[in-house]
């Protein structure tokens, strides 16, 4: 998981256009070896940063600068933030800029484990479910992990095959979900507390959500949860709020 | 057969039955402070693990029905679902839609769960069942064609064609963005920040329809407040 100080993970971060959680934009930014903001994000990023703006940079800006202000535009283009227009209409921001980060990885030739988002999963509806349809266009940009982090969840597509996800940095909160969007998924787990042993996963047949990891004794660590299925699977965790 | 549905009439007329599930009870119980004995729910469904001793105890001495449900397979949404389903039959009423206030926001979980329930209730219910938060709308369009009037006034100016359970072909009318038997999935093609077909100044906005040979989420704005 990538909301530990101390974790060894490399992360590329892209912020989107909406109300920031200060603790993780922190965490998160400090382990990012780029930073890139989709437009209004930028706003946000601004507002979030009053009193220390120098240390929140981002390596770039992109979108189609709909709903970044003025102000906000020309401060970071006047420190050296890339301002990048994306016109294309078929695209949202958030693929757009996840398009030019996986440039950026390539032509930088970085070494990353991971590529995190802060928001995409409040607000609109639609909204929502484009930033899941992002997680989906991903699998076939980059090998890299996506991942959306917003409020207390965290949502990752995982690709066909088998997954071993390490579940113990002390971050995690006490649900977790197995949620087939976009179409019935042949899974089995273990790990949870209600395992799936060959079951499809499918709307209006089975879907996993409110789940657990498996009860360990007290001192030991949890097990991994490993999950095998045929199509693209959403894997959705809750991450601990402070004092739980 | 073509459903047709005006999906924000139901911000307009007063409701025949309402019910609490769970922890509802205590937002109603928050929210209604000074006017409570006007909104006393007809029953509060769950397994009361969310509701408080005091609000439980209100609703109880009020009349209202404490329906114990411990079903752990089930969210407290599609029991108490069924509950409704059952006292809309057994009351024999005349209703239009069933509405859910909640369910999209929070947990990234509970807001698919909130979806699988719209798509168990293809199975309960003919009815439709639409559920608000915020400024979205959400409903399951079942298979076949639907007709949908967007002139209440109280459309926000985006809408949505959301291919959840997997593969639809579609077709529609009355969009920006129409689709023209196409096959809307996820990693392929999903319409979202859609809006409505243009019309001239002074004229009501045409309806839009569906048609889809799958279950198809159907997903629209709610005007805000000086919108």
């Amino acid at each position: 998981m990538f909301l530990t100080a101390s974790g060894t993970q490399r992360i590329c971060l892209i912020i989107l256009n909406q109300p920031l959680n200060k603790d993780y934009l922190h965490i998160l930014w400090r382990k990012a070896l780029l930073r890139a903001c989709a437009d209004g994000a930028a706003n946000h990023l601004y507002s979030s940063t009053a009193g220390d703006r120098d240390s929140f940079l981002p390596d770039y800006i992109s979108g189609d600068f709909d709903s970044i202000t003025a102000e906000v535009k020309a401060f970071y283009g006047d420190k050296g933030c890339k301002l990048i227009e994306t016109a294309d209409q078929d695209l949202t921001d958030f693929t757009k800029c996840l398009v030019i980060m996986v440039g950026e990885i390539q032509r930088r030739q970085l070494q990353v484990d991971a590529i995190v988002t802060l928001g995409g999963l409040a607000g609109r509806f639609d909204q929502t479910m484009a930033s899941v349809e992002t997680l989906h266009h991903a699998l076939s940009m980059t090998p890299l992990p996506l991942l959306i982090l917003q409020g207390s969840s965290l949502v990752h597509l995982l690709r066909p095959g088998s997954h071993r996800l390490e579940v113990n940095t002390g971050l995690e909160g006490s649900w977790c979900s197995l949620i087939p969007v976009g179409g019935a998924c042949q899974t089995t787990t273990t790990g949870l507390k209600w395992n799936l042993s060959n079951q499809v996963l499918q709307f209006g047949k089975l879907v996993s959500t409110s789940n657990t990891y498996e009860p360990v004794g007290p001192g030991h660590p949890r097990k991994p949860v490993t999950v095998t299925t045929d199509q693209p699977l959403i894997w959705s965790m809750g991450i601990c709020e402070d004092g739980q």
